[in-house]
């Protein structure tokens, strides 16, 4: 499942920036927001934005409500297809989303649409670019909720603007290692930005990866804000890139080998052992010691060997025990 | 009192949350708060902090006078109690009670950047509204042929406004 996927290609950066991520929050102006919308309303926006996106010839499935299992959102949220909040919500809305998985439509969920582009590396203006012309053909046939002053409205009046929230996902396991998170995060706090952990169990942040990003929507256009948030990552990336090198290339070459023997050889592996062993590994490539994997490998393992992914991919796989084998032997295979 | 979460530490922080209407209330502590935060920052926002802060906002009015929006019905108590305003018509028959919050959330800052391809809502519906006269004016005045016109111009662009 993981071929011709939007992470198993390349982008600029992408050993330290593992995804650029942008996401549109729109609404039609005719009918309430989704929390006080009918069902029969909700068929309507539905129907509406899958019709003019087939017109267009953007080739995107259409899943309607309540026809994607829970496992199926688990695994969606796994590949960062869709918030974890959301896929534990219960709820089950309509979405459309790109063969590669690239392009997500959630429909009627927090806003009537909520258009989402990834992209592999630091590739912001490229994502934006997808996204703005997907809403352009969206907003050519129907007629968005909009004000002059306010910008795009939104359900939820932290949206309000551009509607547009910016991301990049990083690996920083030498700010991490050496302290740094908590003063950058509080440094990136303070010109509009945020920097959070992801996929941690309990407070644990697991495989160094954080994302970093834009809280302001209003006041600030499109190009500026990406442009504000790409010159920040920059920035972090220059902290951590000197963050490594106060440590010792020795220490991370022994753990990437470690990491890469682990995988290779493992037959039982669990998550956490999983995501600690990526994260060294994709240190020692980045830093140029490990030469036999790509990041892209790295990229394609850590998109398909969460649970609920792999789930999905092997059904027999409904215990954690089965699961940790599976994940051993997917492993070996990619690596081998 | 003890984080309600963990059970732990002490509970720092008191966290509303409304879901599809039904009301949570939690004592956490500030650790399994940011967990709170980190794993749906939205759900947050809409139900606790965002509701209060609209609460602040919510002097003078009761809920037995309480003013509704016109097109969804909606009243300014319950966008400050989920969080969620009901409509786009929302911001502008709430705009004076939801402009501190938005400045509050974004600063006194305008909007600038994208605007829609498409802005017909409002031309679109006063000229509707003009036909609609027009077509009851020509059936008062037993003017059927022109009343017939207009009655399919109306439905040609009501179809186009769905």
């Amino acid at each position: 499942m993981s071929e011709n996927k939007w992470y198993t290609l390349s982008g600029e950066q992408d050993d330290i920036v593992v995804s650029s991520r942008i996401r549109l929050a729109r609404n039609l102006a005719h009918l309430p927001f989704s929390s006080r919308m009918t069902v029969e309303q909700r068929r309507e926006v539905e129907a509406t934005v899958r019709d003019v996106l087939a017109d267009s010839g953007a080739d995107l499935g259409f899943f309607a409500a309540d026809a994607t299992s829970s496992d199926a959102r688990r695994a969606m949220a796994e590949r960062h297809i869709i918030s974890r909040e959301y896929a534990e919500s219960g709820r089950n809305r309509a979405m459309m989303l790109s063969e590669d998985e690239s392009v997500c439509l959630l429909l009627c969920d927090t806003d009537h649409i909520r258009l989402q582009v990834m992209t592999a590396g630091l590739e912001l203006t490229r994502a934006y670019e997808t996204a703005n012309r997907l809403d352009d053909i969206i907003g050519s046939a129907v007629a968005y909720a909009f004000d002059e002053k306010w910008g795009y409205l939104t359900e939820c009046p932290t949206d309000l603007g551009t509607g547009m929230k910016a991301s990049v996902l990083l690996h920083l396991p030498a700010l991490e290692a050496t302290g740094g998170i908590e003063t950058l995060a509080k440094a990136v706090g303070k010109i509009g930005l945020t920097l959070r952990g992801t996929f941690g169990e309990g407070s644990n942040v697991s495989g160094s990866l954080y994302q970093l990003s834009n809280r302001i929507t209003m006041g600030m256009d499109e190009p500026s804000a990406l442009e504000n948030l790409r010159s920040i990552t920059l920035q972090v990336i220059a902290q951590e890139v000197d963050a490594r090198k106060n440590l010792s290339a020795l220490k991370i070459e022994d753990a990437a080998y470690r990491a890469l023997g682990l995988l290779k050889h493992a037959r039982i592996l669990s998550v956490r052992e999983f995501t600690d062993a990526l994260s060294h590994l994709r240190l020692g490539v980045s830093m140029g010691l490990v030469k036999e994997v790509s990041v892209a490998t790295i990229n394609t393992l850590n998109a398909q060997m969460h649970p609920a992914t792999l789930l999905l991919t092997h059904p027999e796989a409904d215990s954690t025990e089965k699961r940790d084998v599976i994940r051993a032997t997917k492993v070996r295979a990619e690596l081998s | 009192m003890l984080c309600q979460r963990c059970g732990k530490n002490p509970a720092t922080t008191h966290i509303r949350t409304s879901i599809n209407g039904v009301q949570q209330e939690a004592m956490l502590c500030s650790e399994c708060a940011a967990k709170e935060e980190w794993s749906g920052l939205s759900s947050l926002f809409t139900g606790g902090l965002l509701g209060s802060l609209l609460k602040n906002d919510l002097s003078g009015t009761t809920a037995a006078g309480a003013v509704r929006c016109t097109r969804c019905g909606i009243s300014f108590e319950e966008i400050a109690r989920s969080g969620k305003v009901g409509c786009a018509d929302c911001y502008k028959q709430f705009r004076d009670k939801l402009t501190p919050t938005v400045e509050r959330l974004h600063g006194k800052a305008d909007h600038v950047g994208k605007t829609p391809r498409r802005q017909p809502v409002q031309n679109q519906k006063s000229q509707l509204e003009q036909l609609k006269e027009q077509l009851a004016n020509a059936v008062e005045a037993q003017e059927f042929e022109l009343a017939a016109q207009l009655r399919d111009r109306i439905r040609e662009m009501e179809g186009n406004a769905q």
